[in-house]
């Protein structure tokens, strides 16, 4: 009858053991799988290459054929991707065209959140920048002469384009 | 005789629970070497940049375009391309659709397929 009693006890004590050992074997398992999947996790960032296309768009739309006519821009100084160009799906973009004579400035359109310019200067900081690497919006500032068409007159005139892409994460 | 008999017993009860044990451990393992597998062989990167590279074509692709992508590729077997809401989503060699990738043309995305190729039509 003792004997039994010992058995079972003996039993109930093995079974937790292996309960534990089981535990163990698969929190190093866990563990493993983590760092491998810390390693082998590769990111590619192409924010750079949709900014670029982006400004490529906004350019089209806004300067076709090297002509800008001011009455067709002007009263669009915000939301002038989705009312004039049409483009969809800008909630990770700011885009920034300045049209310039000279020193002189002449309309500002942009659309977007401008707070991205600022993240983007925080990754100036190479040692912020090697550890959160994957987050870092994308950028393309690019000049382009044009002709301003305003009055009935054209004149000369300077297009400054930056697009800042925010992650998608 | 009787002594002989409850060694045996019990021998045979320690093999059983040698047994069961390694049957745990090597199903514990055998999960973790597929977990690992899926992230070494590199079909996420190459998702990835399957993903990516459709978007931006997308993106710079004037209307009337159509961009056709072999079903098998060097990317491995594309087995799913979908668009939805504005992303672009791609399933490479049997692994789970992923987070997708956002694109933002202004022209209507859509997705068909014949027998080995996939074709995006840009409208």
């Amino acid at each position: 009858m003792k004997l039994k009693k010992l058995n079972k006890k003996a039993a109930i004590g093995e079974g937790i053991l292996m309960i534990y050992r089981l535990f163990l074997v698969a929190i190093i398992a866990i563990m493993i799988l983590g760092l491998s999947a810390i390693f082998y996790d590769y990111y590619i960032n192409v924010r750079d290459v949709e900014a670029r296309i982006m400004a490529k768009q906004a350019v089209n739309c806004l300067v076709p054929e090297g002509n800008i006519d001011f009455n067709r821009i002007k009263n669009y100084e915000q939301k002038f991707l989705k009312d004039l160009c049409g483009i969809n799906n800008l909630d990770r973009f700011y885009v920034k065209v300045n049209v310039s004579e000279g020193n002189k400035q002449l309309i500002l359109l942009q659309q977007g959140d401008s707070g991205m310019a600022w993240i983007k200067e925080i990754f100036k900081n190479k040692n912020l920048a090697s550890k959160v690497e994957k987050y870092q919006p994308g950028q393309f500032n690019q000049n382009y002469p044009a002709n301003l068409i305003r009055e009935g007159k054209s004149v000369r005139a300077n297009i400054n384009v930056e697009v800042f892409v925010n992650n998608e994460l | 005789m009787k002594i002989q008999t409850i060694k045996s017993k019990k021998g045979t009860t320690i093999m059983y629970q040698v047994l069961i044990h390694l049957i745990l451990i090597a199903l514990i393992f055998a999960m973790f070497f597929l977990a690992s597998v899926n992230k070494v062989n590199s079909r996420n990167v190459k998702q990835q940049v399957l993903e990516k590279q459709t978007a931006l074509l997308i993106d710079s692709a004037a209307p009337g375009t159509t961009i056709s992508i072999f079903k098998n590729n060097k990317y491995g077997r594309i087995d799913d391309l979908q668009v939805k809401e504005g992303k672009l989503y791609a399933s490479v060699d049997g692994l789970a659709i992923s987070k997708g990738y956002p694109y933002f043309s202004k022209y209507s995305v859509s997705i068909d397929s014949d027998k080995d190729k996939w074709h995006v039509r840009i409208k």
